[in-house]
């Protein structure tokens, strides 16, 4: 099976560039520890990742396979795919690629590094219920052990109530005590470190969120996703301190300079919804009326704009389960709209381009919501379209650029430019 | 009337009863999903009111939330919107799904005359894991509901809303197992028109009805069938109108497993000498929502209901969008296959659209397990 893969651009700064070749590595770790007969766990990217770090455990992120399918311009094969394993079209899109991806017959040569025969799974209701339903299929597939991670929703804001954060630290104690139970060691010690990095990271992402603020915005928005998911996706001898010092020294470098991506930058973007990533040159496109995407959901959904203060290493799970309730990700809206808020303040945004899959089972209603809210507080407009940038059946180029182009000249009309 | 149009009467306009009552100077608290407790509301004075659509198509709420979301949910926002839903002092919702999570949101900011609740309940059940943090939630809703009644909800109280509460699913259990019966007395329909009804009646009232019901119908006299016996899955059904026409095609509908039918009553609530304790055990029994885990236990239940009811095939009945159960479908359909009973998996609209087709695929189904 081999098929023509979509054209994917190249990254502007040298640092994610070395990113993009460090997260491609890490597929072959996969197949090592297959090899070495460890077992492979299907997870996600937003599950809490120190614990996976600080256990060695060989994971194989069934969203983050799914997106590339979609990148990679193959996303109507693995659909169908999963669509004959009687999943409807109707279900979010990254989850049957996923799901596709891990059940098909045949896989693509592409997907021989990233992608091996699960042993576990493990699940999880945060943010949505595809997360919570469509790794079933894998299990059904391979017939294996699965652990459910069962997150409470957050109506309570920034003020958790000690129940919630009791609860959900004994369901990670539980991911724990099932990954030693198939064949994996834990240490406290090793996963107070994991905790420990991970905040010491997110204060150097708070800087480098900091030089993302600045106008002219110092780095595309392709190159922003890919550096969004590198805290995850980066295998261990890569996921350093050093290349995210290096990252934000670049961004700084270029903020110093007053270097922009593009140049005359007229307008500042945000991007809320799942990006296009059958066609993820779509994201650098508004540059060609000067406009920019600043800031993208993704920055929050893997964990990017996570406050190091939020974590202690002297209470590891307890931290962790506090970070994962307070994320804008989890349901209910006010975290959502408070980061969107602020977003829009401090990135200077002039617009926001507010999409939605047909798919998708968490987003709809949180488009009017959003709109209201960021309308409210900063005067900044939205608009609401309809984009499956996932599934490439449903994906209409044309239209998409219509939008955007239409949005940019009415911004730019406002603008007065 | 025979007991039993009245209670169709009342399925028809669910709203009048809850209208009555307001009337009579109680307060209602409109409720949504199954992990909430209605004894908890009952034993506050109000009465429970769980909320039902209409099958016309959405209008207002079309401004809120996109088409291609979950259309009972749309509906029911559309009744809130229009002022339909004027009459609630309140709305509690349960840990559900995506959408109801996404009603609460929008329930909070576009409906400000009727506060909501969210009861946070865990999606993990049945071990014990769950169980201070459920506890302390049912404590909080039950705080919340003294707050929007006004007064205090006592242990007894508690204890005396259980029961009553016991009473009704007792009796609704007694009025499934006439369902084993060849024929059955009554129809699919019939079913579902009397538990939307029972769900919806105070009660202390639906009880006496229930009973009266009991007898009607087992002095009916039913023409033999044989069509292949079917059991009905999905989500909800809030209209009888799908049910009615597998009936009308030869089917005999002998059970449903639905969010508002025999989900509602199916398990009863265990002694304990805390009833909240008692209500939390109960709650956390009823792995009976494709949003809850394990996803096990609810197909296990369904294949029980084929064997108690003698089943020789099913039509599992998607609400379009409704996600839980379309991840769920095809796991639930190898299972029930792998017991040799045929299957069905219908994507089916909340108002009614496309019933022309729906009902040739019902239709060819019929046919082929009639065979």
């Amino acid at each position: 099976m081999s098929a023509e893969l979509a054209e994917i651009p190249l990254p502007d700064l040298k640092v994610v560039e070395e990113m993009q070749l460090g997260i491609v590595s890490r597929f072959g770790e996969i197949q090592q520890a297959k090899a070495a007969g460890k077992p492979v766990v299907w997870a996600s990217v937003v599950m809490p990742k120190e614990i996976f770090q600080a256990m060695d455990v060989a994971v194989v992120y069934g969203d983050m396979l799914g997106a590339y399918t979609s990148i990679y311009g193959l996303s109507a094969r693995y659909c169908q795919a999963a669509e004959e394993q009687g999943l409807s079209r109707d279900v979010c899109a990254v989850h049957r690629c996923a799901v596709g991806m891990a059940c098909a017959d045949e896989r693509d040569p592409i997907f021989d590094m990233s992608f091996a025969v699960p042993d576990l799974a493990v699940g999880s209701n945060f943010p949505c219920m595809s997360m919570s339903r469509s790794f079933l299929q894998v299990v059904r597939k391979y017939d294996i052990p699965y652990y459910f991670l069962d997150a409470p929703i957050n109506p309570w804001g920034k003020d958790l109530p000690r129940h919630a954060v009791r609860y959900y630290a004994d369901q990670l104690q539980g991911l724990i005590d099932f990954l030693v139970a198939h064949g994996h060691t834990y240490d406290r010690d090793k996963l107070a470190e994991e905790v420990a990095f991970t905040k010491a990271l997110n204060a150097v992402l708070e800087e480098v969120n900091t030089y993302k603020q600045a106008v002219p915005m110092p780095i595309k928005a392709y190159d922003n996703v890919i550096a969004s998911t590198a805290p995850i996706a980066l295998p261990k001898e890569h996921r350093t301190l050093g290349i995210f010092e290096r990252y934000r020294d670049e961004l700084k470098e270029r903020v110093e300079r007053g270097h922009g991506v593009v140049e005359n930058e007229r307008l500042r973007l945000m991007w809320i919804g799942m990006p296009p990533l059958c066609d993820f040159k779509l994201l650098n496109y508004p540059e060609k009326h000067g406009a920019v995407v600043v800031k993208s959901m993704l920055e929050f959904l893997t964990g990017f704009d996570l406050d190091p203060e939020t974590l202690d290493p002297e209470e590891p799970l307890e931290s962790l389960a506090r970070a994962q309730l307070v994320s804008p990700a989890n349901p209910t809206i006010e975290q959502t709209l408070d980061y969107f808020t602020r977003a829009a303040a401090d990135y200077r945004v002039d617009g926001v381009i507010n999409v939605v899959k047909r798919s998708c089972g968490l987003l709809p209603g949180m488009q009017r919501l959003t709109k209201e809210a960021i309308f409210e507080a900063t005067g900044v407009p939205s608009m609401i379209f309809d984009l499956d940038g996932v599934d490439v059946r449903e994906y209409d180029p044309e239209a998409t650029k219509a939008n955007l182009d239409a949005f940019v000249e009415t911004l730019l009309a406002r603008k007065g430019s | 009337m025979s007991t039993l149009e009245r209670l169709q009467s009342i399925a028809q306009n669910p709203a009048r009863v809850a209208e009555r009552w307001k009337a009579d100077g109680g307060k209602v608290l409109g409720y949504r999903c199954l992990y909430l407790p209605e004894e908890i509301i009952w034993a506050a004075g109000m009465l429970p009111y769980p909320l039902y659509g209409t099958p016309e198509p959405v209008g207002l709420a079309d401004a809120y939330f996109q088409s291609c979301t979950c259309e009972f949910i749309r509906n029911l926002f559309d009744h809130a919107l229009s002022d339909r839903l004027a009459f609630l002092d309140g709305l509690a919702l349960s840990n559900t799904c995506d959408v109801v999570r996404r009603l609460y949101d929008m329930w909070s900011r576009h409906v400000p005359a009727t506060p909501v609740y969210l009861v946070n309940n865990p999606q993990k059940l049945l071990g014990e894991a769950n169980r201070d943090y459920f506890m302390e939630e049912l404590r909080r809703f039950r705080a919340r509901m003294e707050e929007i009644a006004g007064r205090e909800i006592t242990d007894d109280g508690l204890r005396d809303a259980i029961a009553l509460h016991n009473r009704t699913r007792a009796l609704l259990r007694e009025l499934y197992a006439l369902r084993e019966q060849d024929p059955p007395p009554l129809t699919g329909a019939e079913a579902l028109e009397i538990c939307m009804a029972v769900t919806v009646l105070p009660a202390d009232h639906a009880d006496g009805l229930l009973t009266e019901l009991l007898a009607e119908l087992r002095g009916r006299q039913v023409e033999p069938s044989d069509g292949p016996r079917i059991l009905v899955t999905g989500s909800m059904l809030d209209h009888p109108a799908l049910i009615r026409m597998v009936e009308e095609e030869g089917g005999v509908v002998v059970i449903d497993d639905l969010c508002n039918t025999s989900r509602t009553f199916w398990h009863r609530v265990e002694d304990d000498p805390d009833p909240l304790t008692a209500l939390y055990r109960f709650l956390n029994s009823r792995a009976l929502c494709a949003c809850m885990h394990p996803v096990e236990a609810r197909i296990e239940h369904v294949l029980e209901l084929v064997d108690t009811y003698r089943v020789d095939a099913a039509i599992d009945f998607n609400l379009k969008y409704c996600h839980p159960f379309l991840y769920e479908a095809p796991l639930l359909k190898e299972r029930l296959e792998a017991e040799d009973i045929p299957v069905t998996v219908l994507e089916v609209g909340h108002d009614l659209s496309g019933h022309g087709q729906l009902r040739t695929r019902i239709q060819a189904f019929i046919e082929m397990v009639s065979v």
